[in-house]
């Protein structure tokens, strides 16, 4: 049942999972992901009653997220997300496919603008106008860091993305 | 390659979504009922300190004529508390001077490894200096822990004094906060300097620290498993899932103080080999090639340290040959 305005709980069960998968892909890492996301709601739940009159709550939430993304929230978070990641339990859960941790294995090759600049236009989809105004540069840079992440990806993607590296 | 690529994205989008736990939104309230909590108790707790503080003023009788004494300059005794500490033979985690002032505190984020807090103090008096861990929000322990204590005794020509600790994997962020000072406070210079056994100061958002990027996996072919683990337990003993076979590597990298023992068992509980994974910092990939096995196959985690009860963490692939 929709209400207007949205509850918190529709808006969250609308856009949490959406939100994360970029984030997920942003930094490689599902926990770290999902942590960010959570936290951006956290936010978002704690002013609530000012959020939910905005035209699109989710998209505070999101801005919420990609800021905390970028911050020194994060930087300092992550002590907790390195030991988190890898509790002994976490194999029993349905990992991604390999062709999406290859994927984000060759995303992480990426500057960070770039990379923030393809997980928000793919999998955001956001327009070229919207991330430009996100990340506060002109339509042409954008457009210029889709250009280089795409040939980028196509290189890393068209080569052995399978297997293990040997060191 | 453009087309190509919103395929690959649209294609593998809901794989990744199947991989997500939403922690739930009756979580956020949870966290943001527990930091209103820790906010109305904190304000609560400045207001009662200022209460009684005022009230102790008012009563104290006026103070006897002293002998009139030019106070010490806190900045010349800050810098004399820094000369005292001396330099260190590894990077520090955290470096901080300060003058002595109850209630100073300096925040960083945790380190890893066994850590050394070296303070000194130069002037009159003494202090103690606390080193308290707060916990993640979504931990179920919400209040600050004090991990270490230190007693300085301050004095004209300060010598260093120091403690060992560790942060624990809960606390994310550290406070290091001078609780107790000589009353009547005394003009007086605080310096301190933790440096860790990790050589090179490692902190999580480091990728050095990170077993899983140690091994530099490209895939996730065959089978992983990764944690913290703790000497002197049982560890961790599981199946090994079919695909992986019974030919296989062994991939491991594992960060701390001791050795990763992976044990190759048949269902029967015989071992059928056994490696070792030399844990350090930062933690480096090892490969293995174990005999082979066959049938159902069993694999055995454990930690061997020389300190009981050290832990490690650690990420193993086992991957198909």
């Amino acid at each position: 049942m929709h209400h207007d305005p949205p509850t918190f709980d529709e808006v969250y069960a609308a856009h949490y999972a959406g939100l994360t998968v970029q984030l997920y892909a942003y930094f490689g890492d599902r926990q770290e992901a999902q942590d960010i996301a959570q936290e951006a709601f956290c936010r978002a739940l704690s002013r609530w009653s000012t959020v939910c009159r905005y035209d699109d709550p989710a998209a505070w939430v999101r801005r919420t997220a990609w800021n905390l993304a970028v911050s020194r929230w994060r930087r300092a978070r992550t002590a907790l997300n390195f030991l988190r990641k890898q509790r002994a339990d976490e194999p029993q859960l349905d990992g991604p496919s390999g062709e999406w941790v290859a994927l984000v294995a060759a995303l992480a090759e990426l500057p960070p603008a770039q990379r923030r600049a393809m997980v928000l236009h793919y999998l955001g989809d956001l327009t070229i106008a919207e991330i430009a105004e996100r990340e506060g540069v002109a339509q042409g840079t954008v457009k210029s860091w889709l250009h280089r992440a795409r040939g980028t990806l196509a290189g890393l993607l068209g080569a052995d993305a399978e297997g293990v590296t040997h060191v | 390659m453009s087309d190509q690529l919103e395929e690959i994205f649209a294609r593998t989008r809901p794989s990744a979504i199947r991989a997500i736990r939403p922690p739930g939104a009756e979580a956020a309230r949870r966290t943001v009922r527990i930091r209103r909590t820790r906010r109305a108790v904190s304000l609560a707790a400045i207001v009662v300190l200022a209460v009684v503080g005022g009230v102790i003023a008012g009563m104290r009788p006026p103070p006897p004529p002293e002998k009139r004494e030019l106070p010490a300059d806190p900045v010349k005794l800050t810098q004399t508390a820094k000369v005292a500490l001396g330099t260190s033979s590894t990077p520090a985690a955290v470096e901080k001077a300060t003058e002595v002032k109850p209630g100073w505190v300096a925040s960083s984020t945790r380190y890893f490894g066994g850590l050394t807090l070296r303070a000194t103090c130069a002037g009159d008096g003494s202090l103690t200096l606390a080193v308290i861990g707060n916990p993640g929000s979504e931990m179920l322990q919400t209040e600050p822990v004090e991990l270490a204590r230190l007693d300085v005794p301050c004095a004209e020509k300060p010598e260093p004094v120091e403690t060992a600790f560790e942060i624990g994997q809960n606390f994310p962020d550290v406070d290091y906060k001078i609780v107790d000072v000589g009353t009547p406070a005394k003009p007086a210079g605080l310096a301190f300097r933790i440096t860790s056994d990790t050589g090179e100061p490692l902190t999580a958002q480091d990728e050095r620290a990170n077993p899983t990027f140690a091994l530099h996996l490209t895939s996730d072919k065959g089978f992983g498993s990764g944690g913290g683990i703790t000497a002197g337990r049982r560890g961790l003993v599981d199946d090994l899932p079919s695909h992986v076979g019974g030919w296989f590597r062994v991939l491991g990298a594992c960060a701390g103080r001791g050795t990763l023992r992976v044990d190759i068992l048949k269902a029967s509980g015989k071992v059928v080999d056994t490696v070792r994974v030399p844990c350090q910092w930062p933690p480096k990939r090892y490969d293995f090639e174990p005999a082979r096995g066959s049938g159902d196959l069993r694999y055995r985690i454990t930690f061997e340290s020389s300190k009981p009860f050290a832990s490690a963490d650690f990420m193993v692939q086992f991957v198909p040959r």
